[in-house]
């Protein structure tokens, strides 16, 4: 499934997403403001902010289900053809009358023409993109059998079965326990390394996301922070960007500075689909 | 019994007919179900009555008039839904009343003394002709062959249209064409079951296979089971007991979701799963 690199020279230099000077209004409401990004291939980027910040809003805008009403987003290629899109777990409908098997298939459908027929090396793929998240057991099970941290694993295999260049995925951990978030953290750094892939994870959950990526990217409608995690001196524009008390605290558990809440808000679990 | 029915042209150009509509209802209502868009074929249906009287005052064939006019009410609904700033249900309980009304006085317009309203309403296999039989043949086919070659892509933007857009896939040409071959289905349909009692048979067979299939595949060949079960049994009592054939038919579709709603291994396991 690795793919090949078959860029020109000089193509590492440009962004995978380009993202320039976009603003985005929802109805009444101003969800991007101004916003401003290069996206480089390879990187892992943590986008953060707070519930109704906009994070769904730019993961949309950037795979094209909302245009901006200003600015411009440019991929270096197709969106079909080189994005991976994982959307909130509770998007999924669990009455739906399919296994993991058939929903990872469905992540092919775009790439077989106008009249998709499968083949055996389709199956085949299917197959090897539920087994890199570690499912192939369960490729048989309906989804609505499925645990909440195993529907976004099948939701990650139908992604990634296209053998896309960039993963984007929209909270993923909301939702699951402590070892169930480290499991998926682990599976989803293997597949970066395998399969040479851009991923761009917007979260909520401060504590943990920082210690895994490359930049850092915090919203409130306009970008407050991107910086590599260990750039981050103070935490001054995240505090701007959350409008509540934060600080760096040294965790045993992993080598970076993790950034711990310190209001009530800290536990709340709500994902504002904005 | 049978072979006496089987007897009757009428009943013959019934049954024919009959198999057609039913396979293809079926299969359109396994999509309807899973995009639970049955309000919208509702909407649809209703509209047909519009058509046939739209025909009526303007003197020409009242199938072609049905099948313009629904398939325009199909692509208003879905352009009101998708574009609209009013919320489904009201979209359509505003485009279903309305267009009922509008044949109503169209009818009454058109001077003449309806004879066979009761007929497009409900359904009568009396009225069904062989050029019926050929019209019902040119629509249902045409519907399955074009539902067959888009079938993965309707099923995943029944899964979820925004997958589907990030794929690349032509979301809203799909949905536009399946409301539209809702519309073309119901005005083949009209002389079997009704204006009024289609959008039944685009709900019941995918919703009774729904209860016994955990998978697509088995729901939809149970779907086009439980239709064709339904349309056998319901034109057999109908012709024994001089009933209504649409409202038997229906009335079958009806018995046998609730039988297989019993029955279901879906529902049955879920006591033992909350416990």
């Amino acid at each position: 499934m690795a793919k090949a690199d078959t860029r020109e020279p000089g193509e590492a230099d440009v962004p995978i997403v380009r993202l320039s000077n976009v603003w985005v209004w929802l109805g009444d409401t101003l969800a991007l403001r101004d916003v401003s990004l290069d996206i480089h291939e390879n990187r892992f980027i943590g986008l953060m902010g707070p519930n109704g910040g906009g994070k769904t809003t730019l993961l949309k805008t950037i795979v094209g289900l909302i245009k901006p009403d200003r600015g411009e987003v440019v991929l270096r290629s197709p969106v079909g053809k080189t994005v991976g899109y994982v959307p909130q777990e509770r998007t999924i409908d669990p009455d739906f009358p399919a296994t993991a098997y058939d929903v990872v298939e469905m992540g092919l459908y775009g790439s077989l023409g106008a009249f998709p027929r499968t083949t055996d090396e389709h199956r085949a793929q299917v197959m090897e993109a539920l087994d890199r998240v570690g499912m192939r057991k369960s490729a048989a099970k309906g989804i609505g059998a499925l645990s909440g941290g195993e529907k976004q694993r099948v939701s990650i295999a139908r992604a990634i079965v296209g053998t896309p260049s960039l993963l984007l995925l929209d909270e993923p951990t909301t939702g699951v326990d402590a070892d169930a978030r480290d499991d998926f953290f682990r599976t989803l750094q293997d597949l970066r390394r395998s399969l040479s892939l851009t991923v761009i994870l917007a979260s909520h959950d401060i504590e943990v996301v920082p210690s895994q990526v490359d930049e850092v990217i915090c919203i409130n409608q306009r970008v407050f922070v991107h910086a590599a995690p260990d750039e981050i001196e103070d935490v001054g524009d995240f505090r701007s960007a959350y409008g509540c008390e934060l600080e760096f605290i040294a965790h045993g558990k992993h080598p970076h500075r993790i950034i711990e809440r310190h209001d009530e808000a800290a536990g709340e679990e709500g994902n504002g689909d904005v | 019994m049978f072979e006496d029915m089987l007897s009757f042209p009428f009943f013959q150009r019934a049954l024919m007919g009959g198999v057609l509509v039913a396979v293809t209802l079926s299969l359109l209502s396994f999509f309807v179900v899973l995009r639970r868009i049955s309000f919208i074929g509702v909407g649809i249906s209703h509209s047909a009555l519009a058509g046939v009287a739209l025909g009526l005052v303007l003197g020409i064939n009242t199938t072609l008039s049905a099948t313009a006019f629904c398939g325009l009410i199909a692509l208003l609904i879905g352009y009101i839904t998708r574009r609209g700033n009013v919320r489904e249900d009201v979209a359509i309980g505003i485009t279903f009343s309305g267009t009922m009304a509008t044949g109503v006085i169209l009818i009454a317009l058109s001077g003449k003394y309806m004879s066979n309203l009761y007929s497009y309403l409900f359904g009568s296999i009396l009225t069904i002709t062989n050029g019926d039989i050929a019209l019902m043949a040119v629509y249902c086919i045409a519907t399955i062959a074009l539902v067959g070659l888009f079938f993965k892509h309707l099923l995943l933007i029944s899964f979820d249209e925004n997958i589907a857009r990030v794929s690349g896939i032509h979301v809203d040409f799909l949905h536009y064409l399946l409301l539209v071959l809702i519309a073309i289905v119901t005005v083949a349909s009209i002389k079997l079951v009704g204006i009024i009692l289609v959008s039944a048979l685009l709900v019941l067979p995918a919703a009774t296979s729904r209860q016994l299939a955990r998978t697509y595949r088995p729901m939809l060949l149970l779907s086009v089971a439980a239709g064709l079960i339904s349309l056998f049994t319901g034109l057999v009592l109908s012709y024994t007991f001089d009933l209504p054939s649409g409202a038997t038919i229906v009335l079958c579709a009806c018995a046998l979701f609730f039988i297989c709603f019993a029955l279901s291994p879906r529902r049955l396991r879920k006591p033992a799963k909350g416990g």
